[in-house]
């Protein structure tokens, strides 16, 4: 390996350990921070970072800025797993009733064509769940940056975006039956 | 012969191309064939062989993106009435439901450092509360119970089970009764103190709720109720 190769290497696994540690309210870090701690070449790094996440079975996503989707500077790199959660896997996530509130909002964005009136997901959920609790799952889904609310209305925020395979979960949900018995 | 080879990877190359012009069915294209062409039609020249091959493979690429695009476009043109799928999320337990979800979650890893300041602040708070040895006893509880208590750890599997005991004993009885007398339930299992354990953690996670009648001080299980609540404690015989 030459001296180049292994600098690319070291900065690679530099790269992956800054992001897995969290430094601010959001996980991994924005491009300019990874420019900052590992040079210009940063994407190159980044590249070969994802080669490394991969043996490690995670893998690194890149989430465009909203306001410069092509700006890469501005875009937030995070370390993801690379495979869908396990049953064993999601107790560490979110609570059932969490995940299950979750899916129930979604679907009615996605219903809506991208956002839904916060009243109407309120109904929905306090079909299935308290007020009280449906009020502390919208608060802590919002903290989480999975949904976020504007004048009443909800809409899927980073995290979602990002986490789901919202085509996967449709399909799964017009072909699901309730097992009997 | 090497013009030959080097006309049918142009073709490919331009393959991605024809079919945005001429439009159509991208899975009318042979993948696996365009792979083996390519691998056929190696050049002699390894530098130009391996640029061709390189453009005729990212060609192929390009076919597969849109074959996916195509999928996706077809599922977006079937018309699924918005209300069919609202009344099948209406009917799916919600442990269903989540587990629907969760197949599709690819989560963000972070690992959250603590700070100097929360570790001094934890430290701080350590050092004012008393040990675990020298904290008062619940009372209440024999022996037997308490040892009963400490073996039911509250973790997922506990979680699991409980939303099973909703399934499987809670829900249908309660959609029709709509309220059960607690204490007569309970005494229906023979492992009582865990079913009470169920009936405490699905109160809390608002699955159902447990009320008191003011007047005859019968508890009752119903189903979640809205309004103020309060944590209370069940006497267990």
């Amino acid at each position: 390996m030459s001296e180049e190769e292994e600098e690319l290497k070291r900065k690679a696994l530099k790269a992956l350990r800054l992001l897995l540690i969290e430094t601010s309210a959001l996980p991994g870090l924005k491009g300019w921070e990874l420019k900052k701690h590992l040079g210009k070449d940063y994407l190159n790094v980044i590249k070969v970072a994802s080669v490394e996440a991969d043996r490690l079975g995670m893998k690194i996503t890149i989430i465009p800025d909203d306001e410069a989707p092509k700006d890469f500077d501005r875009a937030r790199f995070v370390l993801m797993t690379k495979e869908p959660l396990t049953e064993s896997d999601y107790s560490r996530w979110l609570r059932i009733e969490e995940i299950a509130s979750l899916g129930l909002i979604l679907t009615e964005i996605n219903l809506r064509g991208g956002s839904a009136p916060l009243e109407v997901v309120i109904r929905t959920l306090t079909e299935k769940l308290p007020r009280w609790r449906v009020n502390q799952i919208i608060s802590k889904l919002e903290r989480l940056g999975y949904i976020k609310e504007e004048n009443g209305v909800l809409f899927k925020d980073w995290r979602s975006i990002v986490e789901i395979d919202e085509t996967g979960f449709m399909k799964d949900i017009i072909l699901y039956r309730r097992e009997k018995g | 012969m090497t013009d030959k080879k080097e006309e049918e990877l142009r073709k490919i190359i331009e393959l991605p191309e024809a079919l945005k012009r001429v439009g159509g069915d991208p899975f009318a294209v042979d993948v696996e064939d365009l792979l083996r062409k390519i691998n056929e039609n190696r050049l002699k020249d390894r530098v130009r062989s391996l640029k061709y091959e390189s453009e005729a493979l990212n060609a192929v690429s390009l076919v597969i993106e849109k074959q996916e695009q195509w999928v996706l476009d077809a599922l977006k043109g079937l018309k699924i009435d918005p209300e069919l799928i609202r009344e099948k999320m209406r009917e799916m337990p919600l442990r269903d439901l989540a587990m629907l979800l969760a197949r599709h979650v690819t989560p963000v890893l972070g690992i959250r450092r603590l700070s100097a300041e929360r570790l001094r602040m934890a430290m701080e708070y350590l050092s004012l509360t008393e040990p675990w040895g020298r904290k008062p006893k619940l009372g209440m509880v024999n022996k037997a119970q308490e040892e009963y208590v400490q073996s039911i750890t509250f973790d997922k599997k506990f979680e699991e089970e409980a939303m099973e005991f909703y399934e499987n004993s809670l829900r249908k009885e309660l959609e029709s009764a709509g309220r059960i007398p607690y204490r007569e339930f309970i005494n229906r299992f023979s492992e009582r103190l865990k079913v009470a354990f169920y009936i405490a953690y699905l109160a809390t996670i608002g699955m159902i709720s447990v009320v008191r009648n003011p007047l005859t001080g019968e508890t009752l299980i119903s189903r979640p109720l809205g309004g103020e609540f309060e944590s209370v404690a069940i006497p267990f015989e």
